[in-house]
C-alpha cells in the first residue's frame, strides 16, 4: 500500500466521524485509530469495511486532488462518481476510445456505471489521448483520473 | 391522429404548478426508446421530456428489454441538468419520487429494491434507467421511466421476474395522462429538493420503504458472487452490506434475491 493511499485514509479519518478505519486490500492491511486528548464520545458502530477492491470502500468522497498524479503529463479527465468502468457502450462494441486518437470536446470517452445510472464521461477539452489508465469493468473513485488528454 | 396525451395540458399543468424548466412533452408512436431519443440530441436537454407508446429497444438495466405491448406501459424520459454537482443519488431519488407518486394514485405496500425498482408486494412495478453525460463538472441526466399500467398476459410471459401492473391494483381504468402528471411533478419536487437540501432527505425516505431491508442478498462484486445482509445505504445512496461480520458498501453491480421476499 503506498504512501498516497495511507495519506488519503488518514485524510478520510479526519474528514469522518469514524473512530476507526481498517482496510484489507490482498495482503496489505492497514488499521487507523483515532487518538482523541477529550473524553471520548460515545462509540460509534465501528465500520470495518471489507476492502477487497478499494471503490467498495469509500463512503467518503475522496477529493479530487487527493487521486494518484498520472505519469504521463496532459489533462487528466476524471470519474465524476464511484462506480465501474465501460470503455465500450456494448461488450461486443470497440471501445469508445483509444490511445492515439484525436477527441473533440464533448466526445463520449467512457461510460462510468454506479446505481444503475450510466454516466456517459465526455472529453472536456479537445486533444489527443495518450493514456487510458482503466480497464473494462475496473472499479474506479470519485476523481480518479480515467484518461489523459494532451 | 389523437395521441393518448394532450401535450399542450400537460404543459398547462406544469406550468401552472409553478414548474417552468419542464417543456411541453413531445410524443411519439413507436421509438428505440425514449432515452434513446433524448440521448440522441444535441443541445440542451434540460427540461425535454419524450414519451413513448411502444418502444422496439425498449432498455433496461445491462441491455435488458424493457417488455410492453403499444400502450400497455407508462414510458417517458426527462432530460434534467442539475445547477451544481449531483452524481448519482438522482438514481435513488427517482425511485422515491415514484413512490410518492403512486402513493397519491392510491397505491399502497410500495417498496424500492436498490437503487430504484419500484415494487408492489415483491412484484416489480417500475423501473427506472437513468443515463448521463458528463463534461467536466456538467452533468446531463436523462431518467428513464416505464411503469406498467395494463400488461397483456403474452407479453410478459417472456419476463422473468415476478411483475404487476396498476391494473391488477384495481386501477384499470386509469388515464396515464394523470399518472404521467403526477410523476412529473413528484420529480420537479425531489429534484429540487436535491438542489437545495442535498440527498440525506430523500435518503431516509428510501429507506423508509426500503423492501430488502435487513434481507439476504447476493451481489455480484468485479465478476464474484458475493452474499451478505443487506443493513441500509450510506450518504452517497450505495448498499450497505454485512458479511461475516464486516460492512461493505456496494455502488455498482447487480444486487439480487437469494428467493422471493414472502
Amino acid at each position: 500500500m503506498d504512501l498516497r493511499k495511507i495519506k488519503t485514509l488518514i485524510e478520510l479519518l479526519e474528514a469522518s466521524d469514524l473512530s476507526e478505519i481498517e482496510i484489507n486490500e490482498g495482503d496489505d492491511s492497514i488499521r487507523l485509530s483515532r487518538a482523541s486528548s477529550v473524553a471520548a464520545p460515545a462509540p460509534q458502530l465501528p465500520l470495518q469495511y471489507a476492502a477487497s477492491a478499494p471503490v467498495a470502500v469509500a463512503p467518503v468522497s475522496v477529493p479530487a486532488s487527493e487521486a494518484p498524479a498520472p505519469a504521463i503529463a496532459g489533462h487528466a479527465v476524471e470519474s465524476p462518481t464511484v462506480g465501474t468502468f465501460y470503455a465500450r457502450s456494448s461488450p461486443d462494441a470497440d471501445a469508445f476510445v483509444k490511445v492515439g486518437d484525436s477527441v473533440n470536446k464533448g466526445v463520449t470517452l467512457c461510460v462510468v456505471e454506479a446505481m444503475k445510472t450510466f454516466n456517459e464521461i465526455q472529453a472536456d477539452r479537445a486533444g489527443t489521448i495518450v493514456e487510458v489508465l482503466k480497464s473494462d469493468g475496473d472499479p474506479v473513485e470519485f476523481g480518479e483520473a480515467l484518461f489523459i488528454i494532451n | 391522429m389523437q395521441t393518448p396525451f394532450n401535450l399542450p395540458d400537460i404543459e398547462s399543468v406544469l406550468r401552472g404548478n409553478g414548474i417552468n424548466w419542464m417543456q411541453r412533452p413531445e410524443y411519439f408512436e413507436s421509438l428505440s426508446s425514449s432515452n434513446d431519443y433524448l440521448m440522441g440530441l444535441t443541445g440542451s436537454l434540460h427540461g425535454r421530456i419524450c414519451i413513448c407508446n411502444y418502444q422496439t429497444r425498449g432498455k433496461g438495466r445491462l441491455g435488458r428489454q424493457w417488455h410492453a405491448s403499444p400502450g400497455s406501459s407508462l414510458m417517458f424520459s426527462l432530460g434534467w441538468a442539475p445547477p451544481g454537482v449531483v452524481s448519482s443519488e438522482v438514481s435513488l431519488v427517482v425511485g422515491v419520487a415514484l413512490v410518492d407518486a403512486l402513493r397519491k394514485l392510491g397505491v399502497k405496500d410500495v417498496g424500492l429494491k436498490w437503487p430504484n425498482d419500484v415494487l408492489h408486494k415483491g412484484r416489480k412495478l417500475a423501473g427506472v434507467l437513468v443515463e448521463s453525460r458528463i463534461s467536466g463538472k456538467q452533468a446531463e441526466f436523462v431518467i428513464g421511466v416505464g411503469l406498467n399500467v395494463r400488461h397483456q398476459l403474452d407479453d410478459m410471459n417472456a419476463v422473468e421476474q415476478p411483475w404487476t401492473d396498476l391494473t391488477q391494483m384495481g386501477l384499470a381504468e386509469i388515464d396515464r395522462q394523470q399518472v404521467l402528471i403526477i410523476i412529473l411533478l413528484e420529480l420537479a419536487q425531489r429534484f429540487e429538493q436535491l438542489n437545495t437540501h442535498g440527498f440525506a432527505p430523500a435518503r431516509e425516505d428510501w429507506l423508509a420503504c426500503h423492501a430488502y431491508q435487513g434481507v439476504t442478498m447476493k451481489y455480484n462484486y468485479q465478476g464474484e458472487a458475493r452474499i451478505g445482509k443487506v443493513i441500509g445505504l450510506d450518504n452517497a445512496g450505495a448498499l450497505l452490506f454485512e458479511s461475516e461480520g464486516r460492512k461493505m458498501a456496494v455502488s455498482s453491480g447487480e444486487v439480487s434475491c437469494l428467493r422471493a421476499l414472502p
